[in-house]
């Protein structure tokens, strides 16, 4: 049997335009959910790229003074050497102290020039045996009374307390997408059967005539997959304006460390994929299931 | 054409619609299926046409058992059998060419065949001069034709009419039995439904006659009784 193309088009828009505003109210839910499963993965994604930057990373550094001598640099040294809760270590001499200040400071000559070598501190990055948050704070704090040591850092705790927040932020998120899109899916449930309801005379005459189940599910279906679909059109915009303005935000500071909270093009492409995938699927199920109960029952 | 074996069906909570039914209809034959309200006529058609299934027995059309007729070969075996109702059952934002051609668009069937088929089954019903007109411009004789042209368009091998005149006054039913006749010398096997003793009487067809859900009666020529 050839589908007719023409007779589904029709149908499908007159289904969308039968009932305006339960369109408009399920495009948008499913709009707004998106958005929110779209800005949990823009967190997500932005975590990731944040481990993906220093997962390799000294987990503290043991910063020792411009003007400390050599002997306290070999104290400070055996130190380590010495003690069991290291794994490994390494020294940052001044010269590649400063081609990393140079590095970092690119984009602000002046502070470059304001500051020589000599003025810097060398360092010790070390990665302990064991990278739990409070055995790398004990262990730090073992060299923090040496003799030279002018601080320690602890680079990974910075990074721990912006993963837990943004993973508490981003499952927050994801819990509320997850439960406006079975709201979403729930309301184009009802938006499909009312649009059934609507047209119950016609489905019972195509019913008693013959037309094939798909022909009559068909222009249903699709009438929930283009309101999936426009809405998830709209959550992409929603999220590409999102990414913009973390973008501009970022780039308003120095702060380089949260750079890759601002995703690039194909990162934002596989979030759209995701999201229009998402709105094809809410507005299938949805459909999907009212076509079903109604016409199966 | 049409045979039930022993057939029984029983809705939940109510008494049982159709008892133990046997009936052998064969093709071109024309049926008066009879009996008060409530006993069991339309549960009979709907039987015949899969709207509902047996709880026990084997209903057979065309040689076929139905009930071993998988769920989307169901319409296909609507596509032969054609069903006109009491109340009409028509589209009221369709014209009447629209609401016949509809039952034809939406089996899939080509347009020339559509633009050929409809216009001619309009005019054996009596409507050609009436195709562009809606169902509430039209009597209620004339919307039955309609309904009768939908049924009717796609050459079925079986028409279902339950209480086709139930609706319609004396005069105008006897037009609407003169359709159905003419229908069934096409070699269209016929199953009505009625209570209206007069066309049963003047018709004087095999009426089978149903009592509770029982078949209390079936004979070749029979009256109302
Ligand atoms: N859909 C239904 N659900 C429950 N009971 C029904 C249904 N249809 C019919 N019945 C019951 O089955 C019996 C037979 O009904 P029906 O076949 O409609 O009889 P008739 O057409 O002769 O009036 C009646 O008692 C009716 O109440
Ligand atoms: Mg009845």
């Amino acid at each position: 049997m050839a589908l007719r193309v023409d007779y589904i088009a029709k149908e499908t828009a007159n289904n969308l335009i039968r009932n305006p505003s339960l369109t408009i109210a399920t495009v948008l839910t499913v709009a707004v959910s998106l958005s929110l499963l779209g800005a949990a993965l823009l967190i997500q994604r932005g975590v990731d790229g944040l481990n993906d930057r220093f997962k390799d990373d000294v987990e503290f550094i043991v910063w020792v003074e411009p003007e400390a001598s050599t002997d306290q640099v070999d104290l400070v040294r055996r130190s380590l050497e010495e003690s069991s809760g290291v794994r490994d270590f390494r020294f940052v001499d001044r010269d590649e102290t400063y081609a990393e200040f140079v590095d970092f400071w690119e984009d602000s000559p002046e502070v470059i020039e304001a500051v020589g070598p000599e003025e810097l501190p060398t360092s010790f990055r070390v990665v302990p045996l064991v990278p739990d948050l409070a055995v790398v704070q004990a262990l730090g704090a073992e060299f923090d009374g040496l003799p030279g040591v002018l601080k320690i850092d602890f680079a990974g705790e910075y990074i721990k307390q912006l993963n837990e927040f943004t993973s508490i932020a981003s499952n927050i998120m994801l819990g509320a997408a997850v439960a406006s899109a079975v709201a979403s899916a729930m309301l184009m449930y009802n938006t499909i059967r009312t649009a059934l309801f609507a047209r119950r005379r016609e489905v019972e005459v195509m019913r008693l005539v013959g037309a094939s189940n798909w022909f009559i599910r068909i222009p249903f279906m699709l009438e929930g997959l283009f309101q999936g679909l426009v809405g998830a059109a709209l959550s992409v915009l929603s999220v590409y304006g999102l990414n913009r303005g973390v973008r501009n935000l970022l780039n308003s500071t120095d702060f380089r460390l949260l750079d890759s909270f601002a995703l690039d093009s194909t990162q934002l492409g596989s979030i759209a994929v995701w999201l229009l995938l998402c709105g094809a699927v809410i507005g299938f199920v949805g459909s999907g299931i009212a076509v079903s109960r109604y016409l199966d029952a | 054409m049409i045979k039930l074996e022993n057939v029984t069906k029983e809705y939940p909570g109510h008494s049982v619609a159709l008892k133990s039914a046997d009936a052998d209809i064969v093709k071109g034959e024309f049926v008066f299926l009879v009996g008060p309200s409530g006993s069991g006529k339309s549960t009979f058609l709907r039987l015949v046409n899969k709207q509902e299934d047996p709880d026990e027995g084997r209903i057979f059309v065309a040689g076929k058992d139905i009930g071993k007729l998988s769920s989307w070969k169901v319409p296909m075996l609507r596509r032969n059998i054609g069903s006109v109702f009491q109340d009409f059952k028509l589209l009221p934002n369709k014209t009447v060419a629209e609401n016949v051609s509809f039952a034809l668009e939406v089996i899939g069937r080509p347009r020339h065949v559509i633009k050929t088929q409809v216009p001619a089954i309009c005019e054996l019903v009596g409507l050609g001069d009436k195709t562009t007109k809606y169902p509430e411009q039209l009597s209620g004789g004339e919307q039955q034709r309609v309904s009768i042209a939908r049924a009717f368009v796609n050459r079925p091998l079986i028409l279902l009419a339950d209480e086709p005149t139930g609706n319609l006054d004396p005069q105008t039913a006897i037009g609407i039995m003169r359709l159905l006749d003419r229908i069934n010398k096409t070699g269209t096997t016929v199953v009505m439904a009625t209570h209206d003793r007069g066309i049963v009487d003047t018709m004087r067809r095999r009426v089978i006659e149903l009592s509770h859900g029982s078949i209390v009666r079936d004979e070749a020529q029979g009256v109302y009784e």
